[in-house]
């Protein structure tokens, strides 16, 4: 890890913890305005947009260390969400907006006129939400919708917008498709994740080493080893996709590693939060205890933009396409062909 | 801090390393059948093994004049890869070229790291790995094989089993008992001898397995005499040195890559538009293949900048044999005659024998069980 790097992960590791001591994890937005002013001070929403252009700076393994820190510190705070919409609209060619902002995905082409968003987080607290839809963008005010409230039970507020008629701040037209958009918004889920699944790693540990029943430490208990020594495994595989599926997007087209990466990551989500709640026992089931800023976040992270039988499915349609050319062939060229790109760049 | 694994930063093999490999399948292993490519590393094929050898692809990481080439783990690592994924038949040299070779330099004498390393180099001298007996499989450090010393060497007496294709080796290291029984340090005590399996005294019988190959032994030594610079390192370090040797053995692409016949056979069977079962089963397996090698490739990174990384290793073989042993448990019920495309018995042959092959995959190498208890361990619950 390089130094500016290191430097932003032990930055982020005490604003979050300090956040999350302040209850951004559990207020459901009530000190919302406070939490994101201490986001901003230190220029977090503005990762991505090259220094030039007046932002942070940052590649795609920058963002992904600020983004599982979220996950890692049980936040759900759209930092992740203004810093991808920001970022988008700088490639687009517009300018971003200030302010906390969302994005989200239409299937319907631009000429319907009342478009439903289902189940974004945060919509009382955003300023604009970035729309898109297969052949177009839309800046849209997030108060020109009616709120349907849904209690989703995902660690943060959610609610989808009905947007009567639509009547964009700006939009243009997008060329490329929504495709790799829908991509990026993946990998953010997926490095939430893994940081959620580290944290309950970590306080499924401290508790069964401290928890005695029968006379001992729950840890000294075979049945229990082996089900932290499973999750141990799936953060360790969560971890290490989403951290090499950023090294891939960093490095250029990222298509195939992070479907990968999200599908293994909305995988271990649940395999991740059985065994944190099985292996708590009924505390960790209480609103009193944290473990459920994890594992609710972590499971909604999941389904987000894509599941894993989604996701299953996009990776098989490339794995498909690419015959007769085996499998491994395919694979192999293509991370060797990543690597060699960053050798070079860093030459 | 759990367990890491950073993404590797540099391509493993130089360019042209693969397709030169490919190349050379081309004429040796693509005109067997995928049954028989599916047994891989449990292949044995001395023929095969020498063309290797002589292509400088055995012990590739030893310096020169032990018939290496100097090369980096990683390089190693690219060139089991791709003889795993092809179906190679490698089993002959496989445990020379992957630990007993390793052994061998750290812990051999000069003389005896002259004699051995250019042979098996050069895809000529197989070892086997002498370490379960009858009564200690998964508990190895209560092993009863043991050799007292003697003028001039030791004399072995005991008996190892599962000892893989020890009737067509040459050599093995076997984990032998030199000093008192268990007192309160149960893994004190043992050696690492060198035997030749043709001295008087060994006697080895091949166990036929449920798929109907007979890849392991029982080995009887009785009496057997192994001269004193045969004990490989220092006398009573045996299980320190075993455990060094066993981040070698489990986190290597053997770990994750043994149904992978199977895949490819069923991506060259199936028809062109195959349902969603079968286009999501793919996927799966794709995400999860890239996923272990991700990590696998991350714990041989840490292995060449000298670590022992024991618990990440620990964890890239139980996640491995996982995939390995869904992947024909999937497939068979994924099975749909339409989505088959044509398949003239190859897929349900490779299909059948992997399926009996697979309760192996968590045996071999150190149980399912064992590496939980040592990922545990590192998480500082034992």
């Amino acid at each position: 890890m390089n130094d500016r790097r290191t430097i932003l992960t032990e930055t982020v590791d005490r604003l979050f913890a300090n956040l999350a001591e302040v209850g951004a994890r559990e207020d459901g937005g009530k000190e919302f305005d406070g939490h994101w002013q201490s986001i901003e001070a230190i220029g977090l929403p503005l990762l991505m947009i090259p220094e030039e252009a007046g932002g942070f700076g940052g590649d795609w393994e920058d963002a992904g260390v600020v983004f599982r820190a979220l996950g890692a510190h049980g936040l759900g705070l759209p930092l992740g969400e203004t810093v991808l919409a920001r970022a988008w609209l700088g490639r687009i060619g517009h300018k971003a907006p200030e302010g906390v902002g969302l994005f989200a995905f239409a299937k319907e082409g631009p000429d319907e006129s009342a478009t439903t968003l289902n189940d974004l987080p945060w919509t009382d607290r955003a300023d604009w939400i970035l729309l898109l839809r297969p052949d177009r963008w839309s800046l849209l005010d997030a108060a020109g919708a009616e709120t349907r409230e849904r209690n989703l039970l995902s660690g943060d507020p959610r609610a989808s917008l009905v947007f009567h008629a639509l009547d964009p701040i700006a939009d243009g037209p997008l060329s490329e498709g929504t495709a790799m958009f829908f991509a990026e918004a993946a990998l953010l889920r997926a490095c939430q994740i893994a940081g959620a699944i580290e944290t309950m790693l970590i306080l499924a540990i401290d508790h069964v080493r401290e928890r005695r029943q029968f006379g001992r430490p729950l840890a000294r208990f075979q049945a229990i080893q082996h089900q932290l020594a499973i999750l141990a495994e799936e953060n360790a595989a969560a971890s290490c996709a989403a951290a090499s599926a950023c090294q891939s997007a960093t490095l250029g087209e990222a298509g195939f590693e992070i479907a990968a990466a999200k599908w293994r990551a909305s995988r271990a989500a649940d395999i991740a939060a059985d065994i944190a709640h099985q292996v708590h026992g009924a505390i960790g089931f209480t609103r009193e205890y944290a473990l459920h800023a994890f594992t609710l976040r972590a499971r909604a992270w999941g389904r987000d933009f894509g599941n894993e039988t989604y996701w299953a499915r996009t990776v098989g349609r490339i794995a498909l396409a690419e015959r007769p050319k085996p499998l491994w062939h395919w694979l192999t060229d293509r991370s060797d062909r990543l690597l060699e790109t960053e050798r070079k760049r860093n030459e | 801090m759990t367990p890491n694994f950073p993404p590797i930063r540099t391509a493993p093999a130089a360019a042209g390393l693969r397709a030169e490999l490919r190349a050379f399948f081309a004429s040796s292993v693509k005109g067997m059948t995928p049954a028989r490519r599916a047994r891989s590393w449990s292949g044995w094929d001395e023929e095969f093994s020498r063309a290797l050898g002589q292509r400088g692809w055995i012990g590739m990481t030893w310096p020169e004049e032990l018939g290496g080439r100097g090369a980096s783990q990683l390089e190693r690592y690219a060139v089991v890869e791709e003889l795993l994924a092809a179906g190679a038949p490698v089993a002959a040299h496989w445990i020379a070229d992957r630990q007993s070779g390793a052994l061998l330099l750290r812990y051999g004498n000069e003389a005896l790291k002259a004699d051995m390393l250019p042979r098996i180099a050069a895809g000529e001298l197989y070892f086997c790995i002498g370490m379960s007996e009858p009564g200690a499989g998964s508990d190895l450090a209560s092993l009863r094989t043991r050799a007292t010393a003697t003028e001039g060497g030791w004399r072995v007496n005991g008996s190892k089993i599962w000892t893989t294709h020890a009737q067509h080796c040459h050599y093995m290291i076997a984990l032998v008992r030199t000093g008192a029984d268990a007192g309160d340090d149960r893994h004190a005590g043992f050696s690492q001898l060198v035997i030749e399996l043709a001295s008087p005294g060994v006697t080895v019988r091949p166990i036929e397995d449920q798929t109907g190959d007979a890849h392991f032994c029982e080995i009887f030594l009785d009496d057997v005499f192994v001269p004193a610079e045969q004990l490989l390192g220092q006398e009573g370090e045996g299980w320190n040195q075993v455990t060094a040797e066993l981040a070698l053995e489990r986190s290597g692409p053997e770990r994750f890559l043994s149904s992978h016949v199977l895949i490819e056979q069923l991506l060259a069977t199936l028809c062109d538009q195959p349902g969603n079962t079968l286009t999501a089963l793919t996927g799966a397996w794709a995400a999860e293949l890239w996923t272990l090698r991700q990590m696998s490739l991350a714990v041989a990174a840490k292995l060449e900048s000298g670590e022992n990384p024991m618990i990440e290793a620990s964890i890239v073989k139980d996640l491995g044999a996982r995939f390995e042993q869904s992947v024909p448990r999937d497939l068979q019920a994924a099975y749909d005659d339409d989505a088959w495309g044509h398949d003239d018995g190859d897929l349900r042959e490779t299909l059948s024998y992997l399926t009996a092959a697979s309760p192996s995959f968590s045996l071999r190498g150190g149980t399912r069980e064992i590496l939980r208890g040592i990922i545990a361990r590192g998480l500082g619950l034992r």
